[in-house]
């Protein structure tokens, strides 16, 4: 772990919200995108993200200091959306709905656009979502950790707690779909 | 470096959809506004509880932890284990058949009764010298 980490650790160990807030803060986007690609619907993915935050507080003291942060507060991550989809499942249960629900996309469909983001750019983005959005959720959680959250295999492996020929083959099998569904897209757009 | 047919460098169409998916990341974030949230929650959290728990130091500290977060709670428990060793220090085991005495060799097998087991010590089949049963 990096010396900067143990000792923001420190300082939230006596109290100092702000140095929790500087631990947390190069990995939020990557917690993020792993929690929505475990549950597919942004609402759900941000109460568990405010769950492992304080997860992480509570259990600072029982990091360990030899182990890595990050692989720490993935597995906080990985852990409560885990919980969090087997209480929704059951929720869910008996209930009966009428439409398919698609979350990724009218995520993508209610989201504002920024003034400047451009139409082309703003198309691929929506691309790349509706691509992530075919993929099976263990073949997309394996390719947000290892694209987006930057972990090796084997701390993806540890994270999830599967094999690490199981890691190497589902991001294999999500790579290639994935460049399947986009080539297409960054040719026809001239992008190259 | 060699080309593909469609003029992409070999490795350059993954390093171009691994950069869309971090643009995607990006744009999640921006759009569930993960900063705001961080600092709200982070702000909730150190509101309601001043300092993350403390990891205790050794069994006394533990016990002591314990007893400043749950006083009632630990001194039911202390209640009932003194209870519990005043019962026993002053219960009557004379009548009571004594089990095999440490260091015996020992058996364990049915008898007649089917819901019995027992030990026999120190003999066979044939010649116990001590039978300790369990009833079922």
């Amino acid at each position: 772990m990096r010396d900067d980490e143990q000792s923001l650790i420190q300082m939230a160990l006596e109290g100092d919200s702000r140095a929790f807030e500087q631990l947390i803060s190069p990995y939020t986007r990557q917690i993020f995108a792993t929690l929505y690609s475990m549950l597919s619907d942004v609402e759900d993915a941000q109460e568990v993200y405010q769950e492992v935050l304080l997860k992480a507080w509570n259990n600072l003291a029982s990091k360990r200091s030899d182990g890595s942060f990050k692989s720490w507060i993935m597995t906080i991550a990985v852990n409560s959306a885990i919980n969090f989809r087997s209480a929704r499942t059951r929720r869910r249960e008996g209930e009966q709905t009428a439409q398919q629900a698609d979350p990724i996309g009218m995520f993508m469909a209610n989201s504002s656009s920024a003034p400047e983001r451009d139409t082309a750019y703003k198309d691929l983005i929506q691309a790349v979502n509706a691509a992530i959005e075919k993929l099976s959720e263990k073949h997309r959680t394996v390719l947000i950790m290892h694209v987006v959250d930057g972990m090796s295999y084997e701390e993806i492996a540890k994270t999830l707690g599967i094999e690490l020929g199981t890691v190497m083959s589902r991001l294999h099998y999500a790579r290639r779909k994935i460049k399947l569904l986009l080539k297409d897209k960054i040719e026809e757009r001239g992008l190259k | 470096m060699t080309h593909k047919p469609n003029g992409f460098r070999e490795g350059e169409i993954e390093a171009r959809i691994d950069g869309l998916i971090n643009a995607w990341a990006d744009d999640l974030a921006k759009e569930a506004n993960i900063d705001t949230l961080t600092r709200n929650t982070i702000n909730s959290i150190a509101f309601l509880q001043p300092k993350p728990k403390q990891k205790p130091k050794n069994i006394l500290s533990w016990l002591l932890a314990l007893v400043a977060e749950h006083p009632m709670q630990t001194a039911a428990a202390a209640a009932m284990l003194i209870a519990m060793v005043i019962g026993i220090a002053l219960a009557d085991f004379s009548e009571q058949v004594q089990p095999p005495a440490a260091g015996n060799i020992c058996e364990i097998e049915n008898i007649e009764s089917q819901n019995s087991t027992a030990i026999i010590a120190n003999g066979t089949d044939s010649q116990p010298t001590v039978i300790w049963i369990f009833e079922e």
